[in-house]
């Protein structure tokens, strides 16, 4: 039974998750948004001990019943976080959730990235909100050629340089919402979330393998920045330009100090790296193909 | 004026492209430097050099004129340089330059 002294004991509604090295307890007031997660997160393993404990909450006591909304709240929190309706509720988790990586995981060098990995070798894409690269990845990892490894996280060992999974709910925006609804099964998708601060979200469970195989990593063998919205091209990126997008998009760069510093430059100049524009999705991963043939040869 | 560098050891220098990335070790802050701050923290590494000295000894290794003296362009850049390299601590300052 869960049950903390901040909590009491009548709000213990609980979810423990293990996603790749991370794993996190989400306790809830209420029972409906940690029924929907154990359903999404069903072939995940349940730790004994987290990482990271995130609530949801009700700001009022009325709000548990009374248009009920739900306050984030965990062990590392942005202040003024807006409370959500309790049918965002999942978001919210998912929210929180990647707030404690962003803020609090020291084991890794965290890229805002997602990742696919083939052949024991990773391509790693980067690149701002929008940018395509959840939907490539997902993508991809359904195309049955490619193991899915994350698509909001990478994490990037500091020792070996590898890149290590973080296959969370994969996170659906706005038309790429409808895009997978065309290739996967209705039970593998959670509620559609409508009117989000985001837009409208729907989450999916990754495939099977990338959930099975979420402790092993693998060597990055290719950096791309995709850029969805432009007439396909692909351009060269100089090494200066990558490093100082990377230290961008890494959360806890300068957190880890040197280890990330030779973790990055290393990742910089070992690793090619190319800027992918492109405007469909099924155009774009035939020539992610053929740069992944390109690079393997 | 007098400049002299800091503890190679103190810090880490990557070349990226058309920049060097330094990871200086004493603030845990990674500097982006363009030619020539990283010839310059090269040139002060164990010793102490004016201006006009360090001018003279870099102008060789970039072809150009060495005019410190003059207050040429070259002159006029390392001490833009060496102004910048001291602030965020990778290159220290000493006193009055003795020929001044």
């Amino acid at each position: 039974m869960g049950w903390c002294a901040r909590m009491g004991p009548n709000r213990m509604h609980e979810l423990r998750v293990t996603i790749g090295p991370a794993s996190f307890r989400v306790l809830s007031d209420w029972a409906a948004p940690i029924a929907a997660m154990e359903r999404l997160y069903a072939a995940y393993p349940r730790p004994d001990v987290c990482d990271f404990t995130v609530r949801l909450e009700a700001p009022r006591p009325w709000r548990r019943w009374l248009r009920p909304q739900v306050r984030l709240d965990g062990d590392y929190m942005v202040a003024d976080a807006a409370p959500l309706p309790l049918s965002h509720a999942i978001l919210g988790a998912e929210m929180a959730m990647n707030l404690q990586m962003a803020l609090g995981w020291r084991r890794h060098v965290l890229l805002h990235a997602s990742a696919v990995e083939r052949d024991g070798r990773v391509l790693l894409m980067t690149g701002l909100s929008g940018s395509g690269k959840s939907t490539l990845a997902a993508m991809l990892g359904e195309s049955g050629d490619w193991r899915f490894m994350g698509d909001e996280f990478a994490l990037l060992d500091t020792q070996s340089g590898h890149i290590l999974p973080f296959p969370r709910m994969v996170s659906l925006k706005n038309e790429a919402i409808g895009v997978m609804e065309g290739l996967l099964p209705a039970d593998r998708f959670g509620p559609l979330l409508r009117g989000t601060p985001k837009g409208d979200i729907r989450h999916v469970i990754p495939p099977n393998d990338a959930v099975a195989m979420m402790g092993q990593g693998g060597p990055p063998a290719l950096l791309l920045y995709p850029r969805f919205g432009y007439t396909p091209e692909v351009r060269a990126m100089g090494a200066e330009e990558n490093f100082i997008r990377l230290t961008q998009a890494s959360t806890n760069y300068v957190a880890l100090g040197e280890a990330a510093f030779g973790a990055l430059t290393r990742l910089v100049r070992d690793t090619p790296v190319l800027a992918f524009d492109f405007n469909d999705g099924a155009e774009a991963m035939r020539r992610i193909e053929a740069l992944w043939a390109e690079v393997s040869a | 004026m007098r400049y002299s560098g800091v503890a190679p050891d103190t810090v880490r220098l990557e070349a990226m492209g058309l920049i060097t990335a330094c990871y200086h070790r004493a603030s845990g802050q990674t500097h982006l430097l363009m030619e020539p701050s990283p010839e310059i923290m090269a040139h002060l590494w164990g010793q102490t050099l004016t201006l006009s000295e360090l001018c003279a000894a870099l102008s060789a290794e970039f072809e150009v004129a060495a005019d410190a003296d003059s207050g040429g362009a070259f002159a006029d850049t390392l001490a833009a340089r060496l102004e910048e390299l001291c602030a965020i601590g990778l290159v220290r300052a000493h006193g009055a330059e003795p020929d001044a």
